[in-house]
This record gives structure tokens, C-alpha cells and sequence, in this order.
């Protein structure tokens, strides 16, 4: 059986042979910076597309579609209230 | 998949600059919060996925696994650029206001309808008055 010859490995110029030393440069990043938490930020509506984790029940004690209300849903029926016996009483 | 502080995009030439890649953040105080980190992951998708609709979410996650806080959006699946390739997509997630109760080694986790794809490690340093070299000293 005749022998099969390899391809040759140490031709530069051919496939397979050639590598080139490149030098690889490190980075260190710059770290970025957590600022102080305050109450206005954890007071703030939900920005769309969050979705929130456990700090839900600290940070967003209302829910369903009187979030956008500025006060319970107890004082909105309250309020409606007044203002239908003040209707009442003008009519 | 990378941090950065920020990205932008060329419209034109489709061209995307990410510029100043972070892996760790020191706080000035804890509990705190970073203003904005944009999250770039790079993905790919076979061809037979091309205009599916995926969720992707994005968690961050503290050394003990807890979730902090995590986000979400769909994504449609793009069409490759030559017909037979798979196709690849880089969706940038800018994450405002996020989050950090304490120190030490935390992870954004990213997963696509579901299933965990990849996680980026992100390091917190303790607090500059808690340094644990100047206590040493």
C-alpha cells in the first residue's frame, strides 16, 4: 500500500500554516456608580414595561384601574358621594 | 451579552456603538439605585423562527438567587440578511432605575419565553464607609 503524504504544515504561504501574533490589549472598564436611594424613587408609577419584583407590596399599594388615583379607592366613593348630595341639593 | 452606559444606534448604516462597558458599580450609598444600564444581548434565531413573536425578560437576581426586579419585553424575530442564514438580532434593554438593597455579587438573567438563555454577572462593591480595606486599617 502506498504511503499517503501529509499536507505540508511548515509552507507559510500555503492553507492551513500560516498564524499571526496579534497583542491583545486588556481593559478594565470604569465602574458605574449607585446613587442613594430616596422615597421619591421607590414613590414613583410603574414605567412601562417593568414588571416588579418583591418590593411590590412597598413601593405600590394600589392596584387595578385606580392605580393612576392619588388616594384610596374608599375616599373616591366618598367623594362621588358628596358630590351627587350637593347635585341634590341644587337641583 | 454586555452593559453598557451607553448605546447608539446608525440607522442608516445599522451601525452600533457601545460605549463604556461595565461589570461592576460602586454605590454611594445602600439601598440605591443606578439611573440607567443598557443591557445588550446579542442573539441568534434559526431560520424557522424568523417573525415569531419572543418575550423576552430580564431579572436581576442577588448572590442568593433572589429576584430584585425584572423587566420584559416582546421582540419579533428578523428576517436574516441572505436567504438560508440564521438570523441575528441585538435588542437593546436601556434598564432605568434599577435597583440595589446590598453589596455583593449579583446577575442579570436573561430569558427568552421562559427558558434561561445566558446571565451576566454584575459585582456591587460595598459602601465607601464600609470598605472592608479600611476597616483593615
Amino acid at each position: 500500500m502506498p504511503e499517503r503524504q501529509t499536507r505540508q504544515t511548515e509552507d507559510q504561504a500555503g492553507l492551513g500554516g500560516k498564524r499571526v501574533h496579534v497583542n491583545a490589549a486588556t481593559l478594565v472598564g470604569r465602574p458605574a456608580v449607585i446613587l442613594a436611594a430616596t422615597e421619591k424613587l421607590f414613590a414613583e408609577p410603574t414605567k412601562k414595561g417593568a414588571v416588579e419584583g418583591p418590593r411590590d407590596e412597598v413601593v405600590r399599594p394600589l392596584r387595578g384601574r385606580f392605580a393612576h388615583v392619588p388616594y384610596s379607592s374608599e375616599d373616591l366613593i366618598r367623594e362621588k358621594r358628596e358630590e351627587a348630595e350637593l347635585e341634590d341639593r341644587s337641583s | 451579552m454586555v452593559a453598557a452606559r451607553e448605546v447608539s444606534l446608525d440607522e442608516s448604516t445599522n451601525d452600533v456603538d457601545i460605549l463604556g462597558v461595565i461589570t461592576e458599580a460602586v454605590p454611594q450609598n445602600l439601598p440605591g439605585y443606578l439611573p440607567l444600564i443598557n443591557l445588550i444581548p446579542f442573539c441568534e434565531a434559526d431560520v424557522t423562527e424568523v417573525g415569531q413573536e419572543k418575550l423576552i425578560e430580564v431579572s436581576l437576581v442577588n448572590a442568593d438567587g433572589e429576584l430584585q426586579i425584572r423587566w420584559y419585553d416582546t421582540y419579533v424575530v428578523p428576517s436574516p440578511r441572505c436567504p438560508g442564514e440564521r438570523s441575528f438580532f441585538v435588542p437593546v434593554f436601556p434598564l432605568r432605575n434599577v435597583p440595589f438593597v446590598a453589596a455583593g455579587n449579583h446577575a442579570f438573567s436573561v430569558a427568552v419565553n421562559g427558558d434561561h438563555k445566558n446571565s451576566l454577572p454584575f459585582y456591587v462593591h460595598p459602601p465607601a464607609e464600609t470598605d472592608e480595606i479600611k476597616q483593615g486599617e
